[in-house]
């Protein structure tokens, strides 16, 4: 079993992952403002576990890929069918949370390493 | 009284015993040094949360990286955990480490202090990361 999460940096595109290769069955989407890419995905995936803990089978993947001047979130993971659709709607209500999303960011400044 | 034990060449561990409080300062791979909180067990959960606060969180110039911060959350669950506080008691399905910047009420968000968590389950009387 790998001891850490894997981080993968592709260009503009960051992915962390517990297994490779990262894959999406289920996932949702947010943008954010300019931040450390791999701090501002640890800490999305860290509340991911928070909210889909009990999912069985669900392994969790944070990318972030920079698009202009922000960043695009894409944050989900692999899933054992069936895959409930709450799921996806749990990832999205996680990624507009105005309250987590000022702590990621707070976390993830610009300028604080990656 | 003061005890000093060094279990492998990265992690070193002080109980610095006051006669109005027992801290428990640990010193980490990464070299910060962290204060256990408290010990919080969730029996309905089977869950054991070790929460220790760690100042060099609260800033960039002595933050350590995601990657450091992970070997400490299992540094800690290993020899605080499972060699310490958890010797003599039943090993619970999991052990959720956290390190705040600063001591925080369980349960309370807090954006303005960093945190940092990992959960583990204990095989063969090791702390391993949980897979999600």
């Amino acid at each position: 079993m790998q001891k850490n999460w894997y981080i993968e940096r592709d260009g503009a595109q960051t992915t962390v992952s517990r297994r490779v290769p990262a894959r999406f069955d289920v996932s949702a989407q947010a943008e954010f403002p300019l931040a450390s890419p791999t701090r501002l995905a640890q800490q999305i995936r860290q509340d991911m576990w928070r909210v889909l803990q009990n999912v069985r089978g669900f392994s969790p993947v944070v990318r972030v890929e920079q698009q202009g001047d922000g960043l695009l979130v894409t944050a989900g993971g692999q899933a054992s069918a069936p895959i409930s659709g709450s799921i996806e709607y749990q990832i999205s209500e996680l990624l507009n949370d105005a309250t987590r999303r000022k702590r990621w960011l707070n976390w993830a400044k610009i300028g604080e390493g990656t | 009284m003061r005890f000093y034990s060094k279990s492998c060449a990265v992690f070193t561990f002080v109980f610095a015993v006051t006669s109005a409080s027992a801290q428990m300062l640990v010193e980490v791979p990464s070299g910060q040094s962290v204060t256990l909180l408290e010990k919080r067990v969730d029996l309905d959960a089977d869950i054991v949360r070790l929460r220790f606060v760690a100042p060099d969180l609260a800033s960039p110039l002595t933050r350590p990286s995601f990657e450091a911060l992970g070997d400490d959350l299992e540094a800690l669950c290993n020899e605080v955990g499972l060699k310490n506080l958890l010797k003599d008691a039943p090993l619970p399905a999991q052990i959720v480490v956290s390190l705040s910047a600063e001591p925080i009420e369980f349960g309370v968000s807090n954006t303005e202090v960093e945190q940092v968590f990992e959960a583990f389950s204990v095989q063969n009387d090791t702390c391993m990361l949980e897979m999600f």
